[in-house]
């Protein structure tokens, strides 16, 4: 049967949900940056995915669907709520008032203080691109802009984190491992 | 700026690969059953 071929081809894209729900918190975490309202942004979106399932191609991207229809979420959200909302980004900027430590590696914890500080459209782009590595015309498409702008969107990230992290371009800035137990506990910070 | 892609890929990791907590599992099971018994009518 061709049904057989089919569903042997494609799965039912619901039983895939699961194994994207590590990765939706994760863009919901660097949108909302906030871990309680990232995991409703999550809830927000399997609900609107499961709704609108038969939207979705088989064969395509569910990952990329999936994380457009969470960043439309975060942004509606986000305009209804504009009036209500503190000034979070004044906020974060206080809390990076440390100097990075610069010991040839980067503290994970500081990274992420600053990548917080960029605007939306820096963050998003980041991910997208640096974090979860789609294609820039992937980016793009999801959400709803040129290329070029997705491009000039990441690079003015990656140069605001350089500045915010004090980045000497010869200074070898990759995390090392030692910094996973701090990590760890920030990470479970967070989620209480 | 690839130093700068590779930590952005640390968090994103690290967030990607915490524990998904129990209240998904229990929504995705909620929209199945809401499903089948759509079918049902």
């Amino acid at each position: 049967m061709l049904a057989g071929a089919m569903s042997r081809e494609f799965r039912d894209p619901r039983d895939e949900l699961v194994e994207h729900l590590g990765a939706l918190r994760a863009f919901a975490m660097s949108l909302t940056r906030n871990s309680a309202a990232a995991d409703d942004l999550v809830q927000d979106t399997i609900e609107k995915a499961w709704k609108n399932m038969d939207k979705f191609q088989p064969g395509t991207n569910l990952r990329a669907w999936l994380f457009t229809i969470q960043r439309n979420a975060f942004y509606s959200i986000r305009r209804k709520a504009k009036r209500e909302v503190a000034d979070v980004d004044g906020a974060m900027a206080a809390s990076l008032s440390e100097k990075p430590a610069h010991d040839g590696r980067l503290a994970l914890n500081d990274f992420r203080k600053a990548f917080e500080q960029l605007p939306d459209e820096q963050r998003e782009a980041l991910m997208l691109v640096g974090a979860s590595g789609f294609a820039y015309e992937e980016a793009a498409e999801m959400c709803g802009v040129a290329v070029g702008t997705i491009k000039s969107r990441a690079n003015r990230g990656r140069r605001r984190l350089a500045e915010l992290m004090g980045l000497d371009p010869n200074e070898d800035p990759v995390i090392g491992d030692t910094t996973n137990d701090s990590v760890m506990t920030a990470s479970l910070s967070r989620q209480g | 700026m690839r130093q700068i892609d590779e930590n952005l890929r640390r968090v994103y990791k690290d967030d990607q690969t915490q524990e998904v907590p129990d209240r998904f599992k229990h929504l995705l099971q909620k929209l199945k059953e809401q499903d089948v018994g759509g079918c049902d009518e």
